[in-house]
């Protein structure tokens, strides 16, 4: 999925920089975005993923860097301008709770990016198009009616999925989409994300902390760490050698079914012990 | 055999008996069942963890075990406590039990902790009021336990204030404060679920230490399936307020005797190398209103028939040491 050197990548961002203050939050990122590609980047709170969405969709200005879009530098957009773009260029937030507007119904929400967005799609056909979102993303047609009080978690970023495609965007950002949500659902939204990906074949930057997820649907995973993406590799090579020491930390403190994370120095010996400890009591 | 299951037959040795523990909430007319009739023993020195989603009880019967349910709450059964029934008792009686008997640690380290007060201030008090200790000699103790924790330079440290400190250490000054009097059993509510996973990492290794160095029983209450696997030997499995499986947890995730515990088990990212593989748990968690006449997963089960619709199934021995609600456990166990 890498670009080659032919084609302009859907996606350049280069030498982006956030700073609050004296803090800086994002520090000289840089990549590249293929068409279709799924991007994942994954990191501890406070290492700047976040702030990496919001800084390539301008919710917030970027302190220096570029980022652009089929070669169209976003920065140098007017405000009017950005909000145009904007069509292309999606979000999805990590709590469905606070990002759907409780006073509007299910059918309005997700007609809004048309009612932002003028002369995309002609009033009449609305409701028509409300309905076939609600049914790809797996919602009766009777939901059009709710409000969002009436749905369940999953059920409500299934509306904000529904809502960002409204537009039909090139890209994607998914910023921890799933991990608001109970363990029985999670699976079920990123089953569904994914088969939309694959249908509607939009490029994808999944934001998240969990490595065991995004070890199933990335193409490539960045791992940042204070600011900075400290390695950023095809997704299989990540995980089988992984080459920064922070990536091979953050691997070997993910839990996992199996118990003792094996290639955890320092840690497995302790909980070896544990469980040793336990087979004595057992005895 | 294991441990806990010997307990489970020998209820005598337990060092906490739960008998059709119940935690009902009435407000506006509604009664919300929040658990629904748990029965569980817990053994000197064992290590068990509850799993279950939002809504499943697990957090509430961690709280009704400690005393912590407040009007409109409403708690019956029993919780047997070394011999002594807890249900009932005042909240002044309760307070001799909890410390050297019971402690428990929550899962925001920020509530659980007097922003006003130092840290050290925090931990000597709870020596000098319940163990009458000197101010020199409680100092001295709150030092040792900070180190036991892992918080490096303590002596400096202990005139921090909460906000001083991170999510990860904060919790280890929690963690300090629940073993200070050295209680028979540290129930931890979902102590790691606000922290980064490298501080995660060190957080459950050090509740493993401690609870091998001490002997206290360890009752850990988790959504994670993975986390749960690292401090716990003996997992017990909420949905809707009641036990649905339990069993040694090695034993229940390669041979899982419920269809709830499969789904899960099949729903995690941990089990499958390819997003297409994951099978999700269709619908939604039920409501803590609803009341069932059948077995409560049905409605989401793919193996579930009109039996189990119409008749509740009874958590029952279904293989040495394994319990399951379902009529169809030992299909299931013979499945794998």
């Amino acid at each position: 999925m890498r670009t080659d050197g032919h084609t302009t990548p859907l996606l350049q961002v280069s030498g982006l920089t956030k700073h609050f203050g004296k803090y800086t939050a994002l520090d000289n990122v840089d990549f590249d975005l293929a068409e279709g590609e799924i991007l994942a980047v994954v990191g501890e709170s406070g290492s700047g993923k976040s702030t990496l969405a919001r800084t390539i969709l301008r919710l917030v200005e970027a302190s220096s860097g570029s980022v652009r879009y089929r070669g169209k530098d976003l920065f140098s957009l007017s405000a009017r301008e950005m909000r145009g773009m904007r069509q292309n260029l999606q979000m999805i937030f990590q709590d469905p709770y606070a990002s759907l507007h409780p006073r509007r119904k299910v059918a309005e929400l997700i007609s809004e990016p048309w009612r932002v967005h003028k002369g995309v799609l002609k009033r009449s056909q609305w409701g028509e198009r409300v309905r076939e979102l609600l049914g790809q993303v797996g919602l009766p047609e009777s939901y059009a009616n709710y409000h969002p009080a009436r749905l369940s978690g999953g059920e409500r970023q299934r509306v904000a999925i529904a809502r960002a495609l409204a537009l039909q965007p090139d890209l994607l950002i998914l910023d921890e989409p799933v991990s608001a949500l109970d363990v029985s659902i999670q699976a079920q939204v990123i089953k569904l994300l994914m088969s939309l990906q694959q249908e509607f074949g939009f490029t994808c930057i999944f934001i998240s902390h969990d490595l065991a997820l995004v070890r199933l649907l990335a193409d490539r995973v960045a791992v940042m760490y204070q600011g900075r993406i400290v390695e950023l590799e095809k997704t299989a090579k990540l995980f089988a050698a992984p080459a920064n020491g922070y990536t091979r930390l953050l691997l070997d403190s993910s839990p996992s079914l199996e118990g003792e994370v094996a290639a955890a120095p320092g840690r497995s010996s302790d909980l070896t012990t544990a469980a040793r400890s336990r087979t004595e009591l057992e005895s | 055999m294991t441990a806990a299951a010997k307990i489970m037959q020998q209820p005598g040795e337990a060092l906490i008996e739960i008998h059709d523990l119940t935690v009902q909430f009435r407000t506006a007319g509604r009664a919300i069942n929040a658990v629904r009739g748990i029965d569980l023993s817990i053994g000197p020195g064992e290590s068990v963890a509850i799993l279950g989603e939002s809504g499943s009880g697990k957090s509430v019967t961690g709280k009704a075990v400690m005393g912590l349910i407040n009007a409109p709450g409403k708690v019956s059964g029993s919780v047997r406590f070394a011999g002594r029934e807890l249900v009932g008792l005042s909240e002044t009686e309760l307070q001799d039990v909890r410390g050297p008997g019971l402690a428990m640690v929550f899962q925001d380290s920020l509530d659980a902790l007097n922003p006003v007060f130092s840290v050290g201030e925090q931990i000597m008090e709870i020596l000098m009021v319940r163990l009458g200790w000197s101010r020199e000699k409680s100092r001295a103790e709150a030092i040792s336990l900070m180190q036991q924790v892992g918080i490096d330079s303590a002596e400096k440290r202990l005139s921090s204030y909460p906000h001083q400190f991170s999510g990860g250490m904060r919790q280890r000054i929690c963690i300090a404060m629940a073993i200070a009097l050295k209680p028979q059993l540290l129930i931890a509510d979902e102590p790691t679920t606000a922290l980064d996973v490298t501080v995660q990492a060190g957080i459950l290794k050090l509740i493993a230490k401690l609870q091998r160095e001490s002997g206290m029983a360890l009752l850990f209450v988790t959504h994670d399936l993975a986390v749960a696997r690292q401090v716990a030997s003996y997992l017990v499995v909420m949905y809707a307020g009641r036990i649905v499986e339990r069993g040694p947890i090695d034993a229940l995730y390669a041979r899982p005797a419920h269809p709830y515990t499969r789904a899960l088990l099949n729903s995690n990212p941990g089990s499958v190398s390819h997003w297409s593989q994951l099978h999700p748990i269709s619908g939604n968690p039920p409501d803590k209103t609803m009341v069932f006449t059948g077995c409560a997963f049905a409605d989401r089960c793919p193996r579930a028939v009109s039996r189990c619709r119409a008749e509740a199934p009874a958590l029952r021995q279904v293989a040495p040491g394994r319990d399951s609600r379902c009529h169809f456990a030992e299909e299931l166990l013979d499945a794998h």
